[in-house]
């Protein structure tokens, strides 16, 4: 059975991207454009693994983390947070709202697939 | 991976952002403290630049790095959103657009302009508080190096499990890094916890692999849980002193473990040898500081993209939906079976909303066109040295997608033609006793099934006795006083124009009449209004939408034919006597005015004999008018326009079709190229009305 | 999740599908009765779909838990998902019964 892997970003082109590079590695994407569309999105459902931004409108990734913690369906689900290199208070943000993975943006499809496989197996 | 599709959504996106961060840009320069503002300004940078980097766009995504870290500067308060600082964002946002289309739309290295314009720009931004080099590329250039012998031993911290990780990910990585020697799990913390808590993770592995890499691959592959674990790794090659050094200091039975898992004798056999650090070891736990939370709010709602030709095969298709409910209805009511009936209706009912909605995709904000409008007036008016505000409202009006990139065009001119001759320069107007700023008011709003969109300016407004001294001149008014609309809609003649001088801004007058033109073959209709002292207005009325039509019925030799509404003037009954008359005649006197005469059924060359009583409609448009004969009015009808096939596109006079709810099918008649085609008609010799005016 | 059948001596003990982090908690609680009386365990894991780390440091424990007991642990059947766990963990004596 395929992994499912929950990408939030309200980039639209980095979701698509993602989600190129995630399905050729067999996993099911599912992809959301901020955390409240995210949290509707899960609606209890199963998620291996979840890819967020933390610049976003509408909710964004820090507050979707803390949101999407207090669930029991995901307390122990592994996020990886996209971050950038001037935004190292963010990072320790969100190791505090439970997102131990990062990615730093700009980054290429190969070094996201490497992160993930560092947290699931395919 | 085939990307290439993602980056036309990209580059679509990347504009819209643009787009924003100009928007936001202007409002800075009268808002600086606005954080929404900045924190959009700061949004758009960081967005492009995370997104440019996916697909490897360097150029792009380069500049936008030393961008964002001027603007994280502001966004937090650090540096002040002063004037000089905005204009110095705005050349940068206008770089970053120049640079989006070079390198991403035309696929191609940035050229010599943009470099050369690129580098004064960056100093710029240096002296106004960014950084001054941009940091170093994120990805780090691994050199090739030589197979080598490692052994990485890691034990797992006790929160592991707690914080999403999960240690077998790790090692299936680290697995895939080389080729495995030996493996062995570590579950003697295991044996010894006590209490055992299920949650909490006692796990850890030793791994010899053969990998062609350095020690800091190793380590990074741990990057996660840094400073929740205990990490060795050590190049049995060249340290194997090292090694031995590491497990001479762990407790013995975790060594003998260890030896015998690794298929090595224990103890190992060599003298003492002093204690050297591992080659990696784990770094201490990072202090956690915890930062208030910023929300984000922007009231961006969730949107998708759709194809417009999927669009309007939906849009089709539920108009092909109406067309059918309608025709099972009447054959319903021709059973005169009531509860068929009345299932029909609902189904039409629900159709109908159906359509509504489709069509409603189609409708988008004019807000958008709008703002664009922003940086125009801004630019213009300091070029002529005016100070000019743009007020817009009603900017969520919506309308039909298609009209709205019609509407660009003309509405920018009569924006330039108002700045440019009608608002006054600062010193003309203190004198006058009016703030130096002049004030543009853009507005939309819906009214009766139309929306109307107005330009109003707080200027000298229209100088009667100069535009009607100019209309004689050019033959365009007689002698006789006309009334205040007809003389504002001689503006709009070709031709027309009272500038004193002609700039580069707003042409030679050919400006109105053209915007005219354009307004009308959208079905709409453009006045002018000026009442004295308070300067002036031009007042836009467009259908709603493009795909249907409001439509009057009229049959002609049994077929049917539908004219747009907005071009109806009147109708009037053709007394049989007066038939032949008139129609040698070719005109007809409309109160006092000669009507030119367009018997349909001559035009179409349509078999058979005219009823006896048929009738004439008024037609008018560009300030053409006619009557068109027609056998029957059948009433208004409103419907859905289905576009004619390439077999028609010889055809002159008709526009379109629509299908009728009986299944016969009505064309729309053309009747601007009608009206023209009439004026070529050289059997007709045809006089201008003399009213040019036209109001929906 | 867990269902245990006693077979004379030994225990017939029978997983559900997850065997994660999210599960290994109230499993644990539930096969502590069992535990508490300590016999040979053979576990049918033919059902399980998905299993991570977590739920495989539980079958450590359990497994050493018996050991330690004078009895053990074998797996009777692996569904695939268990059968890719096994082979990272060659020294521990988990193992699929032969």
């Amino acid at each position: 059975m395929a992994k499912s892997i929950l990408v939030v970003d309200d980039s639209a082109s980095i979701r698509q991207v993602v989600g190129i590079a995630l399905k050729s590695q067999g996993y099911d994407v599912t992809e959301a454009c901020d955390g409240k569309d995210a949290l509707a999105k899960l609606s209890g459902q199963k998620v291996h693994l979840v890819i967020s931004d933390v610049n976003m409108p509408n909710m964004d990734g820090i507050t979707f983390l803390k949101e999407l913690k207090k669930l029991p369906a995901y307390k122990f689900t592994p996020v990886i947070m996209l971050t950038t290199e001037s935004q190292e208070s963010r990072k320790q943000e969100g190791q505090a709202a439970g997102a131990r993975a990062w990615v730093v943006k700009p980054f290429q499809p190969a070094q996201m697939l490497a992160a993930v496989a560092k947290l699931i197996a395919p | 991976m085939n990307l290439d599709a993602a980056l036309q959504t990209f580059i679509a996106e990347a504009r819209e952002l643009l787009q924003d961060m100009e928007q936001a840009l202007l409002r800075l320069e009268s808002e600086p403290a606005d954080a929404h503002c900045l924190a959009a300004v700061f949004r758009a940078a960081h967005t492009i630049k995370g997104s440019a980097g996916l697909f490897g766009l360097e150029p792009l995504v380069s500049f936008a790095h030393v961008l964002e870290d001027l603007l994280d500067r502001l966004r937090a308060g650090a540096l002040p959103a002063d004037r000089e600082r905005v204009a110095l964002l705005l050349a940068c946002n206008d770089h970053l657009s120049a640079l989006l289309e070079q390198v991403a739309v035309r696929r191609s290295a940035p050229t010599a302009a943009l470099l050369a314009a690129e580098q004064p720009l960056r100093e710029r931004l240096a002296a106004s508080g960014g950084q001054a080099q941009p940091s170093a590329a994120a990805a780090p250039t691994h050199s090739a190096s030589e197979s080598r012998r490692w052994h990485v031993s890691v034990r797992f911290g006790q929160d592991t499990f707690r914080h999403g990780m999960d240690p077998l990910s790790f090692l299936r990585y680290l697995d895939g890094l080389g080729q495995r020697e030996a493996l062995a799990l570590y579950d003697q913390a295991l044996a010894e916890a006590s209490p055992f808590d299920p949650e909490s993770c006692y796990l850890g592995f030793d791994l010899r692999l053969q990998a062609a890499c350095e020690a800091t691959t190793l380590a990074d592959a741990f990057g996660f849980v840094e400073g929740e674990c205990q990490l060795a790794i050590f190049d049995l090659g060249s340290d194997a002193q090292g090694y031995a050094a590491w497990l001479e200091q762990l407790p013995p039975a975790h060594a003998q473990w260890l030896c015998a898992a690794m298929g090595e004798p224990w103890p190992l056999p060599q003298a003492a040898v002093p204690a050297m650090e591992p080659t990696v070891a784990a770094p201490p736990t990072a202090t956690e500081q915890a930062a208030p939370a910023r929300a984000d709010a922007d009231g961006r709602r969730a949107w998708v993209r759709v194809r417009a030709d999927k669009l309007e095969a939906l849009i089709n298709l539920a108009g092909e939906l109406i067309t059918a409910g309608a025709g099972a209805r009447l054959l319903a009511e021709a059973q005169g079976h009531e509860p068929m009936t009345e299932a029909t209706v609902a189904v039409n009912a629900l159709v109908e909303q159906l359509l509504e909605g489709a069509l409603a995709m189609r409708m988008v904000p004019i807000g958008e066109t709008f703002n664009r409008f922003h940086r125009t007036v801004r630019d213009v008016s300091q070029a002529l040295g005016k100070d000019i505000e743009l007020v817009v409202s009603g900017g969520d009006t919506e309308l039909d997608k298609a009209l709205v990139e019609q509407l660009g065009d003309p509405l920018m001119h009569l924006l330039r033609n108002a700045m440019d001759h009608g608002i006054e320069a600062p010193e003309v107007r203190l004198a006058a006793g009016k703030p130096a700023r002049g004030r543009l008011h853009l507005a939309a709003c819906h009214d009766a099934g139309n929306i109307v969109v107005e330009l109003s300016d707080d200027g000298a407004g229209l100088d009667r006795s100069r535009i009607l001294a100019k209309a004689r001149e050019r033959g365009l008014l007689g002698a006789a006083e006309p009334s205040d609309r007809e003389l504002l809609a001689v503006i709009f003649e070709p031709g027309f124009s009272t500038a004193a001088t002609v700039t580069n801004l707003s042409g030679r007058g050919v400006g109105m009449d053209v915007v005219k033109r354009n307004i009308t073959s959208l079905r709409g209709s453009v006045e002018l209004l000026s009442p004295a002292g308070q300067g002036t207005t031009v007042r836009i009325r467009l259908p709603l939408t493009l795909a249907m039509i409001d439509g009057l019925l009229v049959e002609a030799a049994d077929s049917a034919y539908v004219i747009p509404l907005s071009m109806v003037h009147e109708c009037m009954e053709l007394a049989p006597a007066e038939r032949s008359t008139l129609r040698n005649r070719g005109h007809v006197d409309l109160r006092g005015e000669v009507l030119p005469l367009v018997f349909l059924r001559d035009h179409f060359g349509l078999q058979g004999a005219a009823p006896r009583r048929e009738n004439i409609v008024v037609i008018r448009a560009h300030g053409l008018k006619a009557g068109l004969v027609v056998d029957r009015l059948l009433g208004e009808y409103q419907t859905v326009i289905k576009p004619l096939g390439p077999l028609f596109s010889g055809v002159r006079g008709v526009s379109g079709s629509s299908v009728l709810g009986s299944g016969v099918v009505a064309l729309i008649l053309d009747v601007p190229a009608l009206l023209k085609h009439l004026t070529e008609c050289e059997s007709t010799s045809f006089i201008p009305s003399s009213t040019f005016f036209q109001a929906v | 999740m867990i269902s245990a059948c006693p077979a004379g001596e030994q225990l017939n003990v029978k997983l559900g599908a997850e065997l994660t982090i999210y599960q290994v908690g109230e499993l644990h609680t539930a096969a502590q009765p069992w535990l508490a009386q300590p016999c040979q365990w053979v576990l049918d894991l033919s059902q399980v779909t998905e299993v991570d780390g977590a739920g495989l440091q539980w079958l450590l424990y359990l497994h050493q838990h018996l050991r330690r007991a004078g009895h053990g642990l074998v797996i009777s059947h692996a569904s695939p998902a268990v059968s890719e766990l096994l082979q990272w963990c060659p020294n521990t004596g988990l193992a699929l019964a032969a």
